[in-house]
């Protein structure tokens, strides 16, 4: 596969953002009207919840697109910020970060798997499933990344 | 891994923040390199080695592991 320079991937990256936003203030826009229209007053969590997740989105993807589109424009910045990008040390304590984080969290699901056991069946089944999830999934990268990567 | 980071840029008079530009690296992983805190990859330790017109055995002492 070839690789594309940090140039490339930058710009792919905001009009990415570009397009979330876009989604976003779509997807604001339906829910205004259609809660205006459809007067649904007694619905107090699913229309302010898609409000408040969809102005989220469209903030964060507008702000991925002046970000990046400012950073293009200024290439001492991007020479910069690619340096500390691709760093080997910075991508090393990153790994090792996630890693640790993974282990953290599949040993801190089993222990709340274990207590739940006693008060909520349900949470219990529902932690165990995703333990199994995370650890197929791991398996699965692992092996695409042994057979791809290294 | 001992290296000789630190002495070869005393000699050639360059900083920390030259010598990580000129390898593409941040000044942290430079600092790290000279303390012995981390150790560099063969392509990192091949762009120092030919930043200094050198060997990379000369800049990278290997050792082995005592068991």
């Amino acid at each position: 596969m070839k690789h594309l320079s940090y140039q490339s991937r930058k710009r792919i990256n905001m009009y990415f953002g570009l397009i979330e936003g876009f989604v976003a203030l779509c997807i604001l826009v339906t829910t205004v009207i259609l809660y205006n229209t459809l007067q649904l007053a007694t619905d107090t969590i699913t229309f302010p919840s898609i409000i408040g997740l969809s102005s989220g989105m469209a903030g964060a993807g507008f702000g991925i697109f002046f970000r990046t589109r400012k950073l293009l424009h200024n290439p001492e910045q991007l020479k910069s910020n690619q340096i500390r990008d691709m760093d080997e040390r910075n991508q090393y304590i990153a790994s090792q970060a996630a890693r640790l984080a993974f282990w953290t969290m599949l040993i801190l699901t089993y222990l709340a798997a274990v207590v739940s056991v006693f008060f909520q069946p349900a949470l219990y089944f529902f932690l165990c499933v995703q333990i199994v999830v995370m650890l197929i999934l791991y398996l699965i990268f692992a092996r695409i990344l042994g057979r791809t990567c290294c | 891994m001992k290296n000789r980071i630190q002495e070869l840029r005393t000699m050639h008079r360059i900083t920390q923040q030259e010598l990580a530009d000129a390898v593409s690296v941040t000044r942290q992983t430079i600092i790290s390199l000279e303390n012995g805190r981390y150790n560099a990859s063969l392509l990192l330790a091949h762009k120092i080695a030919r930043y200094f017109n050198t060997t990379i055995e000369n800049i990278f002492l290997f050792e082995e592991e005592s068991t």
